[in-house]
């Protein structure tokens, strides 16, 4: 009987040392600006990390991260995929008016670009992230895809280079 | 059952006259006739096997405006394949959309032409003949 009782207050007080710790470990966390990202709120933390990543646009106004999911493919149709970020790497408040232009500089030609679907990806609101549908390279080699977009409010373009291949 | 057999057959008679007056008009809206006026620009070449072949664009000068063409073919055969290519550089344009009006007349939809120069269409008929086209697309303000 006194070995139960023991058992009962050990677990007793293993309880509320949980319940004691947990709220402060997360107030230790959100003191480190490390809050977990929450979509339905304003002002998110970062999402493209580091440097390295993304193409910063020509004007310094966002930075644009592009995928492309099924390889970047001459001669056939695939679709890309845009993450666009502030110039400093926060999720931006509003992205309008993408335009998705391929160009060849060592041709001198683009390509079609009548086909292209442009939607916003996910549940994020505001949207950030996009996939181009229909995108058509005429040929491999050496592309640079012209990102134009208008983020929070300022228009810039990104020139990000792609090699295509068959 | 009668009042569904009437409603059927007025239907049936209202499907057809509607059929009657836009087959004409589907008709008219694919032709290799060349104008008087010059305003359109027409291309004739022999298949390989000796088909006569008309390609016609309802501009002239062709431009990168230019994003219809009609393909004519005597006799008349499916076209299976018209693909868009600049021999000079060695790559093509996306693809186009083959839609058959009549048994000789096709509309070639979708022409993209990325690039000013010399551009032909490689057309493929059912059965394998082919015959392509050459012409030049230019500036729209030349």
């Amino acid at each position: 009987m006194l070995k139960i009782r023991m058992i009962f207050a050990i677990v007793n007080i293993f309880t509320i040392f949980t319940i004691i710790l947990l709220p402060s470990c997360a107030s230790s966390i959100e003191a480190q600006g490390e809050k977990p990202l929450d979509r339905s709120q304003g002002t998110p933390p970062v999402k493209l990390t580091g440097d390295a990543e993304g193409v910063m646009s020509k004007a310094g106004h966002f930075v644009v991260k592009l995928d492309w999911p099924d390889g970047a493919k001459a001669e056939q149709y695939i679709k890309a995929r845009l993450a666009f970020a502030t110039a400093d790497r926060f999720r931006p408040e509003t992205v309008t008016d993408i335009v998705f232009d391929p160009q060849m500089p060592s041709m001198g030609h683009g390509t079609a670009t009548e086909d292209q679907v442009i939607s916003a990806v996910g549940d994020g609101r505001p949207a950030w992230e996009f996939q181009v549908d229909g995108v058509y390279f005429i040929m491999d080699g050496p592309w640079e895809i012209n990102v134009t977009a208008v983020v929070n409010g300022l228009m810039d373009t990104a020139a990000i280079p792609v090699d295509v291949v068959h | 059952m009668k009042l569904i057999q009437k409603v059927l057959f007025t239907a049936s008679i209202v499907a057809g006259t509607g059929l009657a007056f836009a087959a004409p008009g589907l008709a008219s809206e694919c032709s290799c006739e060349q104008s008087t006026d010059g305003s359109d620009t027409v291309v004739e070449v022999t298949s390989t096997n000796g088909a006569e072949m008309t390609l016609r664009f309802a501009a002239n000068p062709v431009t990168r405006q230019v994003k219809l063409a009609f393909l004519c073919v005597n006799p008349g055969a499916k076209v299976t394949l018209a693909k868009l290519w600049m021999p000079g550089h060695g790559h093509g344009s996306s693809p186009t959309t083959l839609v058959p009006v009549t048994d000789t007349c096709t509309r070639v939809e979708r022409v993209n032409f990325v690039m000013l120069g010399e551009w032909e269409i490689q057309t493929t008929l059912e059965g394998g003949d082919k015959g392509t086209f050459p012409f030049e697309v230019v500036a729209a303000n030349e």
